[in-house]
């Protein structure tokens, strides 16, 4: 039996310190997960396009932003309203030397995979033991 | 005493009574707004979301619904309901991956819709971009707004 999809209400942000602009601000779901080489952070972002996403990493703070483009023509009227939508904000801090060149991310169908490689001095290292 | 008018008054001074008046209609607009708000949420909590609009000449569902395919999304239309049914697929990462977070959730979803007003069915099409689902269904002739002319005798 196949797991029926449970609906959550988007997380609204009410901290007041990031109500720098009007306009709802939400927290995206996220997957995170690493392996010995790469972080990858795995976020549901529907409704953004890739040139309305912002990705920024400084002193091991990872910040996503990204608006929400308006599908509704000038001229819809809302019959009924379940969601809404506005900017997506999240925040990570990183404890894992990221090598901030090799970042690679891609949005596809609202959902943006990023991928942060470790730093070589960070990746686990296997020590070999000799025997004398 | 200093007299500070919260209000801007056109046409005139207004007496105190009018003041309260005014008053008492803002703070019936705010808990009207704020019922609105509390009771806007149709659905039971059925996976997905919807929000319906309208203009002239058809009907928008849209949902949410980020990382499917097309070819996984169902869209059927009948009379005036709508239903949408799909599987979300949340691929495990290979084994050797430890998880930090794991918020986003995936399975079977299948929800209908009894939408206000009769549309055209065959003419409906779907359309998904950017994780977003948009159902654009034709108004019937009956069903769309008519202009009707005021004669003078």
């Amino acid at each position: 039996m196949e797991k029926q999809l449970q609906r959550t209400e988007k997380q609204k942000v009410t901290s007041s310190a990031e109500q720098t602009r009007p306009g709802l601000v939400f927290t995206p779901a996220v997957d995170i997960f690493e392996n010995d080489s790469t972080l990858t952070v795995l976020a549901d972002l529907p409704g953004v396009k890739a040139k309305d996403l912002k990705i920024d990493l400084r002193e091991n703070t990872l910040t996503l932003t990204a608006s929400v483009y308006s599908f509704q023509g000038d001229k819809e009227v809302d019959v009924f309203r379940e969601y809404e939508s506005g900017t997506f904000f999240r925040q990570f801090t990183l404890a894992e030397t990221i090598d901030q060149a090799k970042i690679d991310a891609e949005l596809r169908d609202g959902v943006l995979r990023l991928r942060l490689p470790k730093t070589e001095a960070a990746k686990p290292r296997q020590i070999a033991v000799k025997a004398s | 005493m200093i007299v500070r008018r919260m209000v801007p008054s056109e046409g005139g001074w207004l007496s105190s009574y009018d003041d309260f008046d005014q008053m008492r209609r803002q703070i019936q607009g705010l808990v009207g707004e704020m019922e609105a708000a509390f009771s806007a949420r149709p659905g039971a909590g059925i996976f997905p979301a919807v929000n319906v609009t309208q203009d002239e000449d058809n009907l928008y569902v849209r949902a949410e619904l980020p990382g499917l395919k097309a070819s996984e999304l169902q869209v059927t239309a009948l009379k005036n309901r709508l239903s949408l049914s799909g599987t979300r697929q949340i691929l495990t990462e290979d084994e050797s991956v430890s998880y930090h977070r794991r918020e986003r959730a995936g399975g079977h979803f299948n929800r209908s819709i009894v939408l206000p007003m009769e549309f055209q069915g065959e003419k409906a099409s779907a359309d998904y971009v950017d994780g977003i689902l948009t159902v654009t269904l034709p108004r019937t002739l009956e069903a769309k707004p008519k202009q009707i002319q005021v004669k003078t005798v």
